[in-house]
C-alpha cells in the first residue's frame, strides 16, 4: 500500500508530531511492498498543492496535535480547502493521529467524532484515529513513558501495514487511560505536582521567571 | 448592562449570516449593553506555533505580536463572549479557529486534576460565558461542537431569530 501522510504540526522545527509518524512508518515499512510519502502541511506552498496530494493519494493520514482540543486552525484551513472533494473520495482511506500533553483519551474523543463525519462528507473510508496523550517530552527525548509510546505506534503501524486496517482494541489499549479512574485520581494530583515544580517551574526559572511573576495578568482591567 | 464581545469568523461578507450578525449587534447594543464586534476576516491572525512563550517566557503575552491581542484583551473584558461561525465542513470557520488556538495565554502552564482529567490553571479570576452562533447545524455537528468549546453558555442557529438571541444574551 502507498500510504500519504500529512504531518500538520504548526511547528517549524523538531515537533512531537514526527517523532511519532517516524515509529509509525517504520513499523508500516515492516512489509516490503508498503510506501510511505510525507509531507509537513505548513511547508507546501499553497492550499491548492495539498488538495491535489490528498486527491491523488490512495491511503491517507492526517497526523496532529490536539490545540484547544480539537485541529489547529491551519489543519482546518487544509480541511476547508478539500471541499471540492466531497463525496468524491470512494474508496480513498482516511485515518487520523491526534497526540497532546494532557494524559487521558477523553480530550480527543469529541474530534474523533467530527473526524468520522469528516470522512462521511469526503466519502472516504473511515479507517480511524489514534489518540495518544502525554506526548508532550518526545521531541526533547524527556517523559517517563517514551519507549511506551514509541514502541506502541511502532505496532500500531506494523498491524496497518499488514491488515491495511487500524485495530480498535490496539487504539483504546493505546490511548489509555481514558480518564483517571477513581484510585488513581490522589496520584495523579502527586505525578502534576511534580511536573509543576520540576517541569514548568524550572523552565521558567531558566527565563528568569519567578513564580509570582509567570502568573502575571497582563489585560487585567 | 453587559459588555458583549462579539467575535465574528464568517469569511463571506455578502451573506444571510453576516445580516444575521449585523442585526444580534444592532438588537444586543439597543438593549442598552457594550459591544464590542471584531470582524476576523479583516484582522491579521497568525497560527500559533505551540512556542509556549505566553507561558514561560513573557507570561500571558503571545510571542506572535499582531491583531489576536484585541481577541484577548475581549476576553479579559467581557461579560458575555458570541462566537459567530458559519458551519464549513460541519466545523466553525479556520478563522474561527486560528483565534481560538490563540487564546492559551489565558491559562497558566500549571496542571491540575479537574475531577477526572488533566487541566491547567486560570490565569485570570473570571468565567469565560461563550455562546456559539452556527448559520445552520444538524444535531451532531452541534454536539460536537458543543464538546470541543467545552462549557459554552448557548449553541444557536439562524433557525432561531435573532430577537430570541439577543434576549438571551441580555438575560444571562
Amino acid at each position: 500500500m502507498k500510504l500519504t501522510i500529512f504531518n500538520c504540526s504548526p511547528k517549524p522545527g523538531k515537533n512531537n508530531t514526527n517523532v511519532l509518524l517516524e515509529k509509525f512508518v517504520d513499523g508500516f515499512k515492516q512489509e516490503n511492498k508498503n510506501e510511505a510519502y510525507m509531507y509537513k502541511l505548513n511547508q507546501l506552498e499553497t492550499m491548492d498543492k495539498a488538495l491535489e496530494v490528498f486527491d491523488n493519494a490512495e491511503a491517507v493520514m492526517i497526523a496532529l496535535p490536539l490545540y484547544c482540543y480539537s485541529m489547529p486552525g491551519g489543519v482546518k484551513l487544509f480541511i476547508e480547502a478539500l471541499e471540492p472533494l466531497c463525496g468524491k473520495c470512494k474508496g480513498k482511506k482516511l485515518m487520523f493521529l491526534v497526540q497532546y500533553g494532557f494524559r487521558e483519551a477523553i480530550h480527543a474523543r469529541p474530534l474523533e467524532k467530527y473526524f468520522i463525519k469528516l470522512s462521511k462528507i469526503l466519502d472516504c473510508d473511515y479507517v480511524g484515529t489514534i489518540i495518544k496523550g502525554g506526548c508532550d517530552g518526545l521531541s526533547i527525548g524527556r517523559g517517563p513513558n517514551n519507549n511506551d509510546i514509541l514502541n506502541g505506534i511502532h505496532n500500531i503501524g506494523e498491524t496497518f501495514g499488514k491488515t491495511f486496517m487500524l485495530s480498535k482494541s490496539e487504539l483504546d489499549g493505546y490511548s489509555e487511560p481514558e480518564v483517571e479512574e477513581e484510585q488513581s485520581i490522589s496520584i495523579m494530583e502527586n505525578i502534576v505536582s511534580q511536573a509543576n515544580e520540576y517541569h514548568w517551574s524550572a523552565m521558567l526559572k531558566n527565563n528568569g521567571i519567578s513564580i509570582e511573576e509567570s502568573y502575571a495578568k497582563p489585560y487585567e482591567i | 448592562m453587559k459588555k458583549v464581545l462579539i467575535v465574528n469568523g464568517n469569511p463571506r461578507v455578502e451573506s444571510a449570516f453576516e445580516d444575521y450578525c449585523d442585526r444580534l449587534s444592532s438588537l444586543t447594543s439597543s438593549q442598552n449593553n457594550e459591544v464590542r464586534e471584531i470582524t476576523l476576516r479583516q484582522k491579521d491572525i497568525a497560527d500559533c506555533i505551540g512556542c509556549y512563550s505566553c507561558w514561560l517566557k513573557t507570561p500571558g503575552i503571545c510571542a506572535i505580536k499582531d491583531d489576536q491581542e484585541e481577541i484577548l484583551k475581549g476576553y479579559v473584558w467581557a461579560d458575555f463572549i458570541v462566537v459567530a461561525s458559519p458551519l464549513i465542513m460541519g466545523f466553525v470557520s479556520s478563522l474561527v479557529k486560528k483565534s481560538h488556538d490563540r487564546v492559551i495565554p489565558l491559562v497558566h502552564p500549571f496542571l491540575k486534576i479537574d475531577n477526572d482529567r488533566m487541566a491547567h490553571y486560570p490565569r485570570y479570576d473570571k468565567k469565560y460565558n461563550i455562546g456559539v452562533l452556527l448559520d445552520n447545524a444538524e444535531n451532531d455537528d452541534i454536539d460536537i461542537i458543543s464538546k470541543i468549546f467545552g462549557e459554552v453558555a448557548f449553541i444557536k442557529t439562524m433557525a432561531q431569530s435573532a430577537e430570541e438571541v439577543a434576549y438571551e444574551i441580555n438575560n444571562f
